[in-house]
């Protein structure tokens, strides 16, 4: 776990961020979730979000509880990805198709340690967006958060699972409720919040490609992942964040396709930049699920440092001025006073020496044509640009 | 490896193909058609002297082959055919993402029709590398089959829930096309009877010359002046 200081002087507040691929490293040699978590390590991530997007094959579930022993003798956060084709708020067959994809996730997520179990809801069916949908999603969500308690807690399984402590020892799965990136699919940030609200043991998982998209290209400046976050904060609580991140592109407020971080309108920069200056109070998870799974992670955690980078120079700074005033004995009004002085010191100074340069210039021009003018051989310095010698 | 290169003409229509060595995938069988509409194609598979399930991937440089190319044909099939195809397929897609290089997918049915399960969950794992997903009529009963969803709104759920730019289909014994895009769907039907693989090697040819409307891609779909 990456445990960032970000106290300035005291050192005191930090943040926690975890970063990783969803799904197997595309670049892992081997297929297994194990080998995954193991490319995963190396490259210096720390999470993975298991896909279980189509069905939970059986013959995966032996490399489950691999992941789930690996998972827990180490720090490694490990995930889970529901069903695509969710549809909770559809007909009764709809929803108990949906449910029972679900189901198959939920003892797939117990066996992995995963620490959050994340949901589509899907459009809105008969239901228009309002009241009612929600309602009739805490009712579901309250259901599946249940159901996730009585698979992780069940007391006369301990001693036949003496070998996966996890499932008596550890917090059962979050229920994470994905933001959707259509507008005819349940899921605005507002929406997601008030079912989380709700239905304790569920979090809200912010898909950053999906708010983007959903919102005309919302999500551009440092100022806007603060005001997410301040939403989300106010409305639902809480200091643990799970988002996705991808680049995407998008038209008329809906996703169109996903594409890598660096070819879209949605950059990483500025959460990296929020996360560095506004983070120290948060403890998150980002999924990279770009086309270039662990590539754009590697590429999030790049900019995540360099902006702390900047962070930890402009604070360092600070503190060394802090020490001057204090070792000189004035107070912070004569410091600034005092370097008021020295930046007009300095402008004059620049102008002093613009106006020399112009000076000089003018006499090269004028030189020039006195040799143009003489035609006589010079051994004066040539201010020839071409002249690459 | 064998990497064999056809260029004919036109400049705006080039494919990288990772191919069985029988020449007998069904991306195979779309870029045969795309030679012969002109098409500059590099095809990458084993030598004579390898076998295919277990041939040395690791030599292939994708980045040079894909450098400059528009499309990258792969046939799902492929990932079925042992560890090393597989790793060049994987490999193919990530290396045509970095250079922008848009990766066509073709669906048919494998010979082990119980490994569909399989292979459909390989193109599922990598549905966001892909630009065009075309699957075969065969295939498109048996997955609608395997995710208990209709035929008729099978291609559109796939677009809708994979966000993939282009799903579609060619239905030979009806000469019927289905495109199912990020801007809307159309469907056409063809004066004359073709192969799928015909029908998709066109599109790809007209594709990059159109508007990406549904105006655009009707034409795109529809046009046959060629043959």
């Amino acid at each position: 776990m990456k445990e960032c200081h970000f106290g300035g002087l005291s050192g005191e507040s930090y943040m926690s961020l975890k970063l990783g691929p969803a799904g197997v490293p595309l670049s892992c040699k081997g297929r297994t979730i194990v080998e995954g978590m193991d490319d995963i390590t190396v490259l210096g991530l720390d999470a993975m979000e298991v896909q279980t997007v189509r069905t939970v094959q059986p013959h995966h579930f032996d490399q489950y509880w691999q992941a789930g022993i690996l998972s827990w003798k180490s720090d490694f956060e490990m995930n889970m990805h529901g069903p695509y084709y969710a549809e909770l708020l559809g007909s009764k067959r709809e929803r108990n198709r949906t449910l029972s994809k679900m189901e198959a996730s939920m003892q797939a997520g117990k066996l992995v340690n995963a620490r959050h179990l994340t949901y589509h809801v899907g459009p809105y069916g008969d239901f228009d967006p309002g009241p009612k949908a929600n309602e009739e999603l805490v009712n579901i969500f309250s259901g599946v958060v249940d159901r996730v308690r009585s698979i992780w807690g069940d007391e006369k399984e301990e001693e036949e699972y003496s070998a996966f402590p996890w499932v008596h020892e550890a917090e059962p799965s979050l229920v994470g409720i994905e933001t959707s990136g259509r507008q005819e699919l349940w899921g605005t940030v507002e929406e997601v919040l008030e079912v989380c609200n709700h239905v304790e043991g569920t979090v809200p998982v912010l898909n950053m490609a999906h708010i983007h998209a959903r919102g005309h290209g919302r999500m551009r400046t440092s100022e806007d992942y603060a005001e997410l976050f301040d939403q989300v904060r106010e409305t639902y609580g809480g200091s643990k964040f799970y988002c996705h991140f991808a680049g995407v592109e998008h038209r008329m407020g809906n996703a169109l396709h996903y594409t890598q971080i660096k070819k879209s309108d949605l950059k990483f920069e500025p959460f990296a930049e929020f996360l560095a200056e506004e983070g120290d109070w948060m403890d998150i998870t980002i999924i990279s699920d770009s086309p270039l799974l662990e590539h754009d992670a590697m590429y999030m955690l790049q900019h995540y440092d360099k902006a702390r980078q900047r962070l930890l120079e402009i604070r360092a700074r600070d503190e060394r001025r802090l020490r001057l005033v204090r070792q000189g004995g004035s107070d912070s009004e004569e410091l600034e006073g005092k370097e008021q002085e020295i930046t007009a010191i300095k402008e004059v100074e620049q102008e002093a020496k613009q106006k020399t340069n112009n000076a000089t210039s003018e006499t090269k021009v004028v030189k020039t044509k006195i040799k143009k003018e003489s035609n006589m051989i010079s051994f004066e310095e040539s201010n020839d640009e071409d002249d690459i010698f | 490896m064998v990497f064999t290169s056809y260029s004919k003409m036109t400049a705006h229509f080039s494919i990288a193909n990772f191919a069985h060595p029988d020449g007998y995938d069904a991306g195979s069988l779309v870029t045969k058609s795309a030679t012969s509409l002109g098409a500059n194609v590099d095809i990458i598979t084993s030598s004579p002297s390898e076998i295919f399930s277990s041939f040395n991937h690791g030599i292939i440089n994708w980045k040079g082959i894909l450098q400059n190319k528009q499309w990258l044909i792969n046939s799902a099939t492929t990932v079925l055919d042992g560890e090393s195809p597989y790793y060049a397929w994987a490999a193919s897609m990530i290396i045509g993402e970095l250079e922008g290089v848009k990766t066509v997918m073709v669906v048919d049915i494998p010979k082990e029709i119980d490994r569909l399960s399989e292979m459909w969950g390989a193109i599922i794992d990598r549905i966001r590398q892909i630009h065009i997903l075309f699957i075969t009529t065969q295939a498109l009963k048996s997955i609608s089959e395997l995710e208990d969803i209709s035929i008729d709104s099978l291609l559109s759920e796939i677009r809708f829930r994979g966000l993939i730019p282009f799903v579609c289909n060619y239905d030979e014994d009806n000469k019927h096309a289905r495109v199912e895009h990020s801007r809307g769907s159309i469907q056409v039907h063809t004066a004359e009877q073709i192969t799928y693989s015909t029908w998709l090697a066109n599109f790809l040819h007209r594709l990059p010359l159109t508007s990406l409307d549904n105006a655009g891609i009707e034409h795109a779909a529809s046009c046959f002046e060629n043959f």
